[in-house]
């Protein structure tokens, strides 16, 4: 597993000279502290530069690798990054051109695989990050998820099929052979009394309906079939012109009786009107669908604190953060909503379009079947050529409409109407073919052969078509089954891929969670596929299961679920590296929250490398005093525009903290001091068991340095403790520490002998109750009753005690 | 250290795991249309499996069934 050793920067970000993080042979933990703007973030840009080639928070406010170097870096130098690992054979540097184009040192193969692995590794998490996660919504969580995990070729395999399926599903060709299929069988049953699915069938009906004739010609098979056809025209006695004639009207008939069909059939057009009505109905509900972009930059501003937090990015006045985030989360929501409407209504428009289409294809026809030079025929020219032109301005009128949310006037009545002349005229003309057709016969028998000899061909003409349609049918409704079932398998099979990962991050994050949080009514914490679209957060809030989590958490809570989640997904996905960075993640963690965190780090992380991040003060010291024993490294960061960022070994330990200032002659320590003295107190409070006024959360804290003295002294008489008359408290007890006017005053020394005097007050009062061997103070857990004696730990330091 | 337990027994494949199990299998399942389980496991193999090409790679399955076909019909 791969630890960090060092990490070198120069020219890049806020790093002008050259910046580095030695965490020592050791590949110690380590805690940076600095200001918001003072430079910490620029290791977090470091390392994900570093292994992915961009960094997140920049690149989605469009700021790409011109960001990345520093202002007043020398145009001559190329900004570079060193980051030294364990592995000796992986440490490379990573320099920036000119051309924004990077470059490793190091090209071995094995480095290769390396960085291919770290991408898919969760190496740091963001305050940004958190937030973004949390209020997703449903679907998105299941895409974010998947990328997480490294699951984007199972999302992109799965849209593609859904998409795929329904694609083909409304294809428009499959309801035009459908259609045709289904019109030629109707023509078929009124016909000829069925339906004909096989060529014997054919044969044998056909064999029926010449049988009148009585060529003497058994049709079995397509030859004899078509000698058949051919004799009822060769033997009819009727001039073959004639004949001709008969079977172009008869065509004629036909693609009138298709046009008639196709213009009965509009649902497509109703479709699409009922769903466009129902849009354009607040046109500014549409309109508003823009906004989600500026929606989803706000929310990005806020959660990252482009500006501050709680402070509005647009208008800059201060905000609720987490309850405007809410609010965005669902405006967005609502907007995504609008959009899948559009996108059916669009979908809808694109059908109609293309039923319109087919009419005006069958209107084509008929134009090229009527029979030329027969003023009979005129009429139909004319009302298809008008038709035509009005679907055809239909079409464009739609598309310009249905793009500027304009009404579409023209509905069903409309067509109706302009469809109800070509119609009528549709009736006259078969009836007129028809009467024609008979009118070329000049005996009874050959009107009988022209008869046979259209329906015999009709039929041949149908059955031929259906063949041909249906084969496309049975390929397309195959090919539908067969894609609808793999669309189906691969859903399943990756829901059921990603529940197992989320029923292996689920554990740990429950665990974490309550380990930050306990006893407080959350339980079984657990992330689960919903429908076919969504990952969500499920719980147990004091018993009663919920989701999602924004119902009942608070902000400081969601922001615990995200930074759980990172913990968890580092231990299931991190295969090769061994650490991680949390860039101020911790900043909205109620206090009480805090230790609970570090002790998590320490129980579940100890052999991982963590690199902790932080711009609050207070926490810092809190992570000094819990963290350092177990190795942790500490460093200040700063930055100014002369040095760029400039990193200082820590001070957060209040003594080394006072020499180091008192070395570089700097003599204001008197709240050091008062700090100092606080915290030996209460220490001392506590393990002595002495007892103070009760007071509410963090007032509990603010104790004044005389309020714990003379708490102290009082429990050390009630016990007859024999330390109490030494002079020491009386000398601590007029000093300006305890005396200073307000609580938290910073007392105010003039010399550097005064301070002297006071250090050595406090370092003689802190070894009544200290032992020098073990270091910890004496404690009633430590008690030897029989003796009277309280101890510390290894027994060295005693107190007499009365046990009153 | 506590947390070593139920996610190192995780066996998580990778999501291309997942995909090429899934095709090698969809390849094998002679329960589906032979040519279109056949065109999508091309398809995923080139890195091309995406909407469009899968309904350009259907489009011309139908359309040389249906040239098939015709030539059937013109042999007749």
């Amino acid at each position: 597993m791969t630890k960090l050793k060092k990490i070198r920067v120069e020219g890049f970000r806020g790093a002008r000279f050259p910046l580095q993080l030695d965490f020592t042979k050791g590949k110690r933990s380590m805690a940076i502290y600095g200001d918001n703007g003072g430079g910490k973030s620029t290791v977090t840009d470091v390392i994900e530069w570093f292994y992915t080639d961009r960094v997140g928070h920049l690149w989605r406010e469009d700021c790409k690798e011109e960001c990345l170097r520093n202002t007043h870096f020398p145009d001559d130098k190329d900004p570079v990054i060193s980051i030294e690992l364990s592995e000796n054979t992986l440490s490379s540097e990573k320099s920036l051109t000119p051309q924004h184009r990077s470059k490793y040192s190091n090209t071995n193969q094995d480095f290769k695989n390396y960085l291919e692995q770290s991408n898919k590794e969760r190496l740091f998490f963001r305050y940004g990050d958190i937030l973004r996660f949390i209020l997703k919504t449903k679907g998105d969580k299941r895409l974010e998820i998947l990328n997480i995990i490294g699951y984007h070729l199972i999302a992109e395999v799965r849209a593609a099929l859904i998409s795929a399926c329904n694609d083909i599903e409304r294809d428009p060709r499959l309801r035009a052979v459908r259609d045709r299929l289904e019109e030629n069988e109707a023509y078929l049953l009124e016909n000829i009394g069925q339906v004909i699915a096989t060529e014997t069938e054919l044969y044998s009906i056909g064999n029926n309906i010449l049988e009148p004739l009585k060529l003497g010609i058994n049709a079995v098979d397509e030859e004899s079939f078509n000698t058949a056809i051919e004799a009822t025209k060769t033997q009819s006695g009727i001039e073959q012109e004639k004949i001709k004639k008969s079977s172009k009207l008869s065509d004629f008939e036909t693609a009138l009786q298709h046009l008639k069909n196709e213009m009965k059939k509009i649902e497509e057009f109703d479709e699409f009107l009922k769903a466009y009505g129902e849009i354009i109905k607040d046109k500014q509900k549409i309109k508003k669908i823009d906004l989600k972009l500026l929606l989803e930059k706000g929310k990005d501003a806020i959660v990252d604190q482009i500006v501050a937090a709680d402070v509005c990015p647009l208008c800059l006045s201060n905000i609720d953060g987490s309850k405007v985030l809410k609010q965005i989360g669902e405006r967005i929501q609502e907007l995504e909503a609008i959009g899948e409407e559009v996108e059916d209504a669009k979908n809808k428009k694109e059908y109609a379009l293309a039923k319109l289409r087919r009419i005006t294809e069958s209107l084509d026809d008929v134009g090229k079947k009527r029979i030329e030079d027969d003023a009979d025929y005129n009429k139909i020219t004319e009302l298809v050529e008008k038709l035509k032109a009005s679907i055809e301005k239909t079409i464009t009128d739609i598309e310009t409409k249905f793009s500027n949310l304009q009404v579409i006037e023209k509905d069903r009545q409309i067509f109706e109407k302009e469809f109800d002349a070509v119609h009528k005229e549709i009736d006259k003309l078969i009836l007129d073919s028809k009467a024609k057709i008979s009118a070329l016969a000049e005996t009874k028998e050959q009107q009988l052969r022209i008869e046979i000899f259209n329906k015999i061909d009709n039929m041949k003409q149908k059955y031929t078509q259906n063949k041909k349609l249906s084969k496309e049918l049975s390929v397309f409704e195959k090919q539908l089954e067969t894609l609808t079932k793999i669309r189906d398998d691969f859903i399943r099979t990756q829901a059921n891929a990603l529940q197992r990962v989320l029923d292996g991050i689920s554990g740990d994050v429950d665990t974490f969670y309550r380990a930050i949080n306990p006893e407080e009514g959350v339980k079984n914490i657990r992330l689960e596929v919903i429908g076919e679209e969504g990952v969500e957060f499920k719980y147990v809030f004091h018993g009663k299961e919920s989701h999602p989590p924004l119902k009942y958490l608070s902000e400081s809570h969601l922001n615990c679920l995200g930074i759980c989640l990172f913990l968890a997904s580092v231990k299931l996905f991190n295969k090769k590296n061994k650490f991680f960075i949390l860039d101020d993640v911790i900043t909205s963690f109620d206090k009480n929250h805090r230790i609970p965190f570090l002790r998590l780090l320490q129980d579940y992380f100890s052999d991982y490398q963590v690199l902790l991040f932080t711009h609050e003060s207070f926490w810092y010291e809190i992570m000094n005093a819990e963290m350092k024993q177990f190795g942790w490294l500490f460093n200040d960061v700063s930055w100014s525009i002369e040095d760029g960022i400039h990193l200082k070994k820590s001070i957060v330990d209040i003594k080394e903290r006072i020499d180091y200032k008192l070395n570089q002659g700097i003599l204001d320590v008197g709240n050091d001091l008062r700090k100092l003295l606080e915290q030996i107190l209460k220490q001392t409070c506590f393990n002595l068991e002495a007892r103070l006024k009760f007071r509410f959360n963090d007032d509990n804290e603010q104790r004044m340095v005389g309020e714990l003295l003379s708490a102290l002294r009082g429990k050390l008489n009630k016990e007859k403790c024999d330390i109490i008359d030494y002079p020491i408290f009386k000398r601590l007890g007029t000093s300006s520490l305890v005396t200073s006017r307000t609580s938290h005053d910073s007392p105010h020394f003039e010399s550097r002998g005064d301070i002297d005097q006071v250090r050595k007050d406090i370092e003689e009062f802190e070894n009544l109750f200290v032992c020098p061997e073990c270091q910890k103070c004496v404690c009633l857990e430590y008690a030897d009753k029989a003796g009277k004696l309280v101890k510390c730990k290894c027994g060295e330091k005693k107190l007499t005690w009365a046990f009153a | 250290m506590k947390g070593d337990h139920a996610l190192n027994a995780t066996i998580i494949k990778s999501g291309e795991e997942i995909v090429k199990e899934f095709f090698e299998k969809v390849k094998k399942d002679s329960g589906l249309d032979q040519e279109t389980r056949e065109a999508l496991f091309e398809l995923f193999q080139e890195g091309n499996l995406k909407k469009a090409s899968i309904k350009k790679k259907l489009d011309s399955i139908r359309n040389v069934a249906l040239g098939e076909e015709d030539d059937e019909i013109k042999e007749d």
